[in-house]
């Protein structure tokens, strides 16, 4: 049976029967994809505590079928390379980003771009990075690989955005100049902003943030989030 | 009722309501139950029946009894000002049998896990919540697992026991005792380097 190899991380992980784990695995080239890890669960030597998200591994699965069959993993990276520990709030965040990408990202579908971005997001998380910005750059860059790009420096009409200028998210993704204060609409700046990766003021943050949360939405279907409600006391 | 499933068939696929055992397995229960022993067939239906009325969960700590207040909670000698917190009853038994813990508990049920939609209502953090408002509790311990579910889990315990000022403690986890520091694996040995504990002489 032909093994596939790939450096990859678990989004998630559960149970399955007594000793094995049912992981959902996102891979660099390719993609997301559900495998069971045979015995992991009992296995001893660190096996189940190699097999959590936020680590990569490089690993080794067969099967031909919707389901494959993990047959190798081991933390990927030379010792030196700095372990991606993500704690307190940071770790809520982790939660996060994973959600997202296995409520979004289709399965089986390869995006080398989102996995570099993913990673990227997790060193910033696991570092002392800036959590918000962290977060609406993933959420912006996800949206981007799965073909939402938000412009967030041109309005629908084809007019540049303006620091000065108020604007609306309709559609999920166009910008549209509207009144000073009206209901949901953000400020060029905040937009303009958050295409540059920062925020222009403190007001930025929420703006964003709400922004973001509106157009996931959109594409979440109505779905909520789960891991939001971990953020609740943090607030 | 003609077109109804014959009981066999419905044993079986009833059967294959606990954990881990497949068609197969389920298959191999009915016959045996069946052809080899009826009587502990019976025991078992009328005991599963008593236990799914009558098991509750204890009204203070969440572990599983039969009375609206499990043994440990109804026990005037246990320590109110030391709440440890664990993920399932097993945990509990585990900690009662294996150390000299006095004071009381509180079972999860679980631990946050947002990709299963377990969120903080789902493991009775709110209980848990009107439970430290009281102000009997002064330690907490939070014996979650080592994973990160059990980690997101205990910081967002001892964020809320913070509320209310009181002490949070997590139970140590590195080497097993017996086990070699080569065999570990490199995070369970970071943890147990960071969790280094001062030896008083
Ligand atoms: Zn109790």
């Amino acid at each position: 049976m032909p093994i596939a190899s790939d450096v990859a991380y678990l989004l998630h992980r559960r149970a399955h029967g007594n000793t094995s784990l049912l992981v959902d695995i996102f891979s660099l080239n390719h993609g997301r994809f559900p495998a069971i890890a045979k015995g992991a669960r009992a296995a001893k030597r660190g096996a189940s505590g190699l097999l959590q998200p936020f680590s990569p591994l490089h690993m080794d699965w067969s099967g031909n079928g919707e389901v494959k069959t993990l047959r190798r993993f081991e933390r990927a990276g030379d010792t030196t390379s700095r372990r991606i520990a993500l704690e307190g709030v940071r770790l809520y965040c982790g939660f996060y980003i994973n959600e997202l990408l296995t409520c979004l990202l289709p399965r089986d579908d390869a995006h080398a771009g989102l996995f570099g971005f993913y990673q990227q997001t997790l060193v910033a998380l696991s570092g002392n990075d800036d959590i918000e910005l962290a977060l609406r750059r993933f959420e912006l860059g996800l949206l981007d690989q799965l073909g939402h790009r938000v412009n967030l420096e041109t309005s629908l009409d084809g007019e540049p955005l303006v620091d000065a200028g108020h604007y609306l998210f309709t559609s999920g993704a166009g910008a549209l100049a509207c009144k000073a204060g009206t209901a949901g609409a953000c400020r060029g700046c905040t937009l303009l902003s958050l295409a540059r990766g920062e925020f222009a003021d403190a007001e930025a943050r929420g703006e964003a943030k709400h922004l973001l949360r509106r157009i996931l939405g959109y594409h979440l279907d109505g779905r909520s989030l789960k891991s939001r409600e971990l953020f609740r006391l943090t607030r | 009722m003609a077109d109804q499933k014959p009981l066999l068939r419905q044993l079986i696929e009833a059967l294959r309501v606990l954990p881990s055992v497949g068609p197969k397995s389920a298959q191999r229960m009915a016959y045996h139950l069946l052809e080899r022993n009826r009587e502990g067939g019976r025991v078992l239906a009328s005991l599963m029946l008593r236990a799914m009325d009558d098991i509750q969960h204890c009204e203070r700590c969440r572990d599983l009894c039969e009375t609206p207040l499990c043994k440990l909670c109804a026990n005037p000698q246990r320590d109110d000002s030391r709440l440890c917190i664990v993920e399932m009853p097993v945990d509990l038994q585990m900690i009662e049998q294996s150390t000299a813990y006095r004071g009381r508990y509180f079972v999860l049920g679980g631990r946050l896990s947002p990709l299963d939609g377990i969120g903080p209502a789902e493991i009775g953090l709110d209980k848990l919540k009107r439970i430290l408002a009281v102000g009997e509790v002064e330690e907490l311990i939070l014996a979650t697992n080592p994973t990160v579910e059990g980690e997101a889990t205990a910081h967002y315990i001892s964020d809320m026991a913070n509320g209310f000022a009181i002490e949070v403690s997590r139970i140590a986890h590195g080497v097993p005792l017996g086990g070699e520091l080569e065999f570990v694996d490199s995070g369970t040995l970071a943890h147990a380097f960071a969790d280094r504990k001062k030896i008083t002489p």
